[in-house]
């Protein structure tokens, strides 16, 4: 019982005027910092750092954890108004969620994405609360086979994604593998595919690609199309707020979302970017309507977002 | 030639350079891969798709107007510009080719010089307000300073 006098204190601290303050201050200036592209939670909490300095130590935890989910949450702001992700999580957020933009959903995606991201973020929270010593020594067990297994699951998801050609996406895969080579090798220590060139060998990152992959593509796209063919977004303030229908769809998604992101989350590295995946797959398999996947699918999507919020809690334990 | 023939070829291409350079790093065993072992396997993998791509695409003229078509040059100059904002970024310094960059990307949209010039120093200038002086990101600087 004594894990409910913890908690309690932890609410008694928590729930001060103060301390809510500058929680709100933090998930503020997180989200204003996580829609800029390229700058994720992990960048917004080092650039932030210095601005909880004056704060008391229990209030720059909470605006720094406020700083994190803000972040989270702006990262998915891009993606779906532009089609260009913030973070790496973010990436699948882009499949569905721009798509409902451009149907005019711009409203309801944002919203139903604040929503699953409160909801699983609860969660992820309240689970990780009482499971916190029983997952560290199951994380701690986690070792290199387990990883080589994830990294295949992640791979093989990708047939899931293919709409048009697996050959493609396969190809896709390879590709990806080979510029994951470039830059130091971590067992020789040689460079490959560094042609002396310094940046590169540091290797590719990951943010750097996705945001080139994403914004240029849709950059060129835009220029091929004739002015008269492009899309023009119906403004979002058609209503924040999903409507009756969107929730029966994503409900069942989201809780779905939540416990896997929950578990997988909370393994370091690759952890929020596989979870994110892999969520999408769960749902496109379970679903009556796989087809409308990538077409502005709302319980597709709302899917992928959650498990990219859990991390931020989980994460916080095993480092 | 249709499109996911000339990208087969592409990528067979790049599939061949990697294993060839994977080959030239040791490629090392099963249960000690060498620094050569994912640059070959990855390329050999790469290679072979793309040849399945290459054999399956319809050659020639393929119906449903999925074919190359190089009448319009507005891409090739917009890759040009990204390669050239790369190559002129240290040397010119960040606000100042960003501007260029904008300003070129906004007449190619054929927007009026006055609009173009007004939205690119807003663009340039808000992003150096943002990132140099608010976030206090290390950006790029110019001969003059900025």
């Amino acid at each position: 019982m004594e894990i409910f006098g913890g908690v309690l204190y932890g609410f008694q601290v928590a729930l001060q005027p103060t301390n809510l303050l500058y929680c709100f201050i933090g998930v503020f200036i997180g989200t204003l910092v996580g829609v800029l592209p390229g700058l994720g939670p992990a960048a917004a909490i080092a650039l932030l750092l210095p601005s909880t300095f004056a704060a008391s130590p229990v209030a720059a935890i909470i605006m720094l954890a406020g700083i994190y989910y803000g972040a989270m949450y702006g990262g998915s702001t891009t993606s779906i108004l532009v089609n260009i992700p913030g973070e790496a999580a973010s990436v699948v957020t882009c499949l569905d969620g721009h798509v409902m933009a451009r149907q005019g959903r711009a409203g309801a995606a944002l919203g139903i994405a604040a929503f699953g991201s409160f909801i699983a973020g609860t969660l992820s929270v309240i689970a990780l609360t009482f499971l916190a010593p029983f997952l560290a020594r199951v994380t701690l067990r986690f070792g290199p086979p387990e990883y080589f297994a994830l990294m295949t699951l992640g791979l093989t998801l990708l047939t899931f994604f293919a709409r048009e050609s697996t050959v493609k996406a396969l190809m896709m895969a390879a590709v990806g593998l080979l510029c994951g080579t470039v830059g130091q090798d971590t067992i020789s220590g040689r460079f490959r595919f560094a042609f002396g060139i310094r940046t590169l060998e540091d290797g590719l990152g990951l943010v750097p690609v996705i945001m080139g992959l994403f914004g240029i593509s849709e950059v060129l796209l835009n220029l091929e199309q004739r002015e008269q063919q492009r899309e023009m977004f119906a403004p979002p303030t058609t209503g924040l707020l999903p409507t009756r229908q969107d929730w029966r769809d994503s409900a069942v998604p989201i809780l779905r979302g939540s416990v896997l992101g929950f578990f997988l989350g909370i393994l370091p590295g690759a952890g929020a970017i596989i979870a994110s995946f892999a969520s999408y797959a769960v749902e496109k398999r379970a679903s009556r309507h796989p087809e409308r996947f990538g077409a502005g699918a709302i319980e597709a999507w709302p899917a992928r977002r959650r498990p990219t919020t859990p991390p931020p809690a989980a994460r916080s334990f095993p480092c | 030639m249709s499109r996911d023939r000339v990208s087969g070829l592409f990528w067979l291409a790049v599939a061949l350079f990697a294993a060839a350079q994977g080959l030239s790093l040791k490629l090392g065993s099963l249960h000690r891969p060498g620094p050569g072992f994912f640059p070959f396997w990855g390329g050999v993998v790469l290679g072979l798709l793309s040849i399945v791509l290459v054999v399956r695409s319809p050659a020639g003229n393929a119906p449903g107007g999925a074919r190359l078509r190089l009448d319009n040059a507005k891409p090739v100059v917009a890759i040009g510009a990204v390669l050239g904002y790369l190559l002129l970024l240290e040397v010119l310094g960040f606000v100042a080719v960003t501007f260029l960059f904008l300003l070129l990307l906004f007449r190619l949209e054929r927007r009026s010089w006055t609009f173009s010039a007004v939205s690119a120093g807003a663009g340039a200038g808000g992003s150096y307000v943002l990132f140099q002086l608010w976030l206090k990101t290390q950006l790029p600087t110019g001969p003059l300073g900025f």
